[in-house]
């Protein structure tokens, strides 16, 4: 006799045990007339780049319509074309990422050139060669600058095989934002890391891939704010980076650089060529808001026949150095009634989640928890309003955090545009992406606010 | 219509003109731009303003474009990519209806007074030494 365990959800990406209710999908939490709306960034066909709808929406173009998919008709739109926000779903920061000979990487006693020696790691013909030029100096090929934040972490990688050099590491570069990385080197004859890292320096592995590849990969806190690359280093058998050894080859392919919290169970490996033209698959999309000027608003969304509010959103913010508003109901939820937002962060960082739900009166639910939601960080927020029974809350990837039963005075929600990304496209601008939003003008049960945050993730890869 | 990334960053003295030029050119996409202050400290009052992603390519070839590099002492130094054409932008200004009376020197010194480049806008704003005007902390 075989017992159902349960079935595999296609819409959750998840299994699902025997007993547990299939999620329908978030367009059943508008099923009985809710009103609200549902932006999906993961669903090409729901957005267009201009305001118009005339335009179908692509990677690297901005977005001027988002179409809200809950049926009700609330959509998001911008006109003025530098605001929109960018549709996207790079993570790896480099360029030409197979493609070492290409001028983006700079090569210090070293040259590169597509070979037919080997195979890449997938069994195409990507696989590039770089040769030992020069006597007895350094040898490395660095990619192009670009900005670090100091305490950041990142993740660098390459798949690397032996040629007739067994060995390098990855390493500071031009600036000062990496740490000293320490003597240390992987062997790429047998597989082996050796030496010290420096520190800041963590998380070293290099695994075999098969046919003599292996990856290569190593975490590293910034020490400082600066301009810093991303850089190969040849070293001899014994981690010196200076070294003779003219006409040596190594084979490397597919270097990924990528700051190392951006999403969970995402590829470990991205394809870049040029900027916008990259690999997705298994990448999550998102809507890029540049902290400076983009928003998307709607017109006015008559909410006044509900004093119960439920709202989903996948984020990741990239700054905390200023308060940065993502989501509000009215032009300034601080004088209108029937409103609320989500600050993200509040009081220039000091929370870096505010929930504020209002009906005649203010309410916050938020977090203090700087070292665990600071920026750079991806969420999955959910916020619970219900202002006859005062309740405000804020739940950060499917954990309530804060619940506030501070008096939210009388009256339901109003009737006003949504502002995303900004308060009424003018001030506190957020900085970052928006996987997921989801707005339902009801009370939701646990079943639904549960099973929407797990829809929600699968948007947005946080937890 | 073609669109071109730009982070353009105004003068606080040229930005009134700089946003109706832009309205004039671009007459839906041009409007509401440079609505973001900047200044050295980040207190008001704004010294600049910015605007920064894509515009409308026609509206972009009209207006200067430059590139900035830092040397071996760490010194910025610009190469201009194109100076922008004021004749130009002059004339479609007072062809529009209605026209928006501007004189070649108004308009010159507008874009004498504008920042355009390719750069990331906090990259820029770091080169130029200016940060994001930050209102008072809203109330939560």
């Amino acid at each position: 006799m075989f017992k159902r365990l349960g079935m595999f959800d296609r819409s959750l990406g998840m299994f699902q045990p025997a007993g547990s209710i299939p999620y329908p999908g978030p367009q059943s939490l508008f099923a009985n007339g809710e009103q609200g709306a549902w932006y999906d960034p993961s669903d090409l066909s729901s957005m267009f780049q201009d305001a118009a709808g005339t335009t179908p929406a692509q990677l690297e173009q901005p977005v001027g319509l988002l179409l809200d998919k809950s049926g009700r008709g609330n959509h998001a739109s911008q006109t003025t074309l530098a605001a929109r926000p960018v549709l996207s779903a790079r993570y790896n920061l480099l360029t030409y990422t197979e493609q070492f000979d290409n001028a983006a990487w700079t090569k210090l006693n070293i040259s590169a050139a597509n070979t037919t020696v080997t195979t890449d790691p997938l069994g195409g013909t990507t696989a590039d060669v770089i040769t030992v030029t020069g006597g007895s100096t350094v040898h490395n090929i660095t990619a192009a600058t670009f900005t670090i934040s100091s305490g950041s972490v990142y993740t660098l990688k390459v798949y690397a095989k032996a040629g007739t050099h067994n060995y390098f590491r990855h390493g500071q570069v031009t600036g000062s934002a990496w740490p000293a990385p320490g003597t240390w080197w992987w062997d790429l004859s047998n597989g082996t890391f050796n030496g010290s890292l420096g520190s800041g320096w963590s998380n070293q592995s290099i695994t075999s891939v098969g046919n003599g590849w292996y990856l290569c990969q190593v975490t590293v806190t910034a020490s400082a704010t600066d301009s810093e690359g991303y850089g190969i280093s040849l070293t001899d058998s014994s981690g010196n980076i200076i070294f003779s050894a003219s006409g040596a080859t190594m084979y490397i392919w597919g270097a990924d650089l990528r700051v190392a919290n951006d999403g969970v169970v995402l590829p470990s490996y991205q394809r870049v060529a040029a900027a916008t033209g990259y690999d997705s698959t298994g990448f999550p999309t998102y809507l890029r808001f540049d902290g400076i000027d983009d928003c998307l608003f709607t017109s006015a969304i008559d909410f006044t026949a509900t004093d119960k509010m439920t709202v989903w959103a996948g984020l990741r913010k990239l700054n905390d150095s200023a308060t940065a508003i993502l989501y509000e109901l009215s032009a300034d939820t601080t004088v209108n009634n029937g409103v609320f937002r989500l600050t993200t962060p509040s009081f220039s960082g000091t929370f870096p989640y505010a929930f504020v739900n209002k009906g005649s009166v203010q309410a916050n639910a938020s977090t203090a928890d700087t070292s665990k939601y600071g920026a750079p960080v991806t969420n999955c927020v959910t916020c619970i309003g219900d202002i006859t029974n005062d309740v405000s809350i804020l739940r950060l990837n499917a954990v309530q955090i804060d619940s506030a039963t501070a008096d939210l005075g009388a009256g339901n929600y109003g009737n006003y545009p949504l502002y995303v990304g900004r308060r009424n496209n003018a001030t506190l601008q957020f900085s970052g992406r928006l996987y997921a939003l989801i707005i339902r003008g009801a009370q939701s049960t646990e079943t639904q606010i549960t099973q929407t945050e797990t829809w929600v993730n699968g948007k947005t890869k946080a937890y | 219509m073609q669109e071109a990334y730009r982070n353009i960053i105004v003068e606080d003295a040229q930005v009134a003109l700089a946003r109706q030029i832009t309205e004039h050119l671009a007459p839906v996409g041009g409007k509401n731009m440079f609505t973001t202050g900047l200044s050295p400290t980040g207190a008001e009052p704004a010294t600049h303003w910015i605007s920064s992603g894509f515009i409308d390519a026609d509206y972009a070839a009209l207006i200067p474009l430059v590139e900035w590099t830092q040397n071996e002492e760490g010194q910025w130094e610009v190469a201009i990519i194109s100076p922008g054409y004021p004749e130009v932008i002059m004339n479609m200004c007072l062809m529009q209806e209605p026209p928006l009376e501007v004189t070649l020197t108004e308009v010159q010194a507008v874009l004498d007074a504008t920042d355009v480049t390719l750069e990331q806008p906090f990259a820029a704003m770091a080169r130029m030494g200016l940060q994001m005007v930050q209102e008072e902390p809203v109330d939560g």
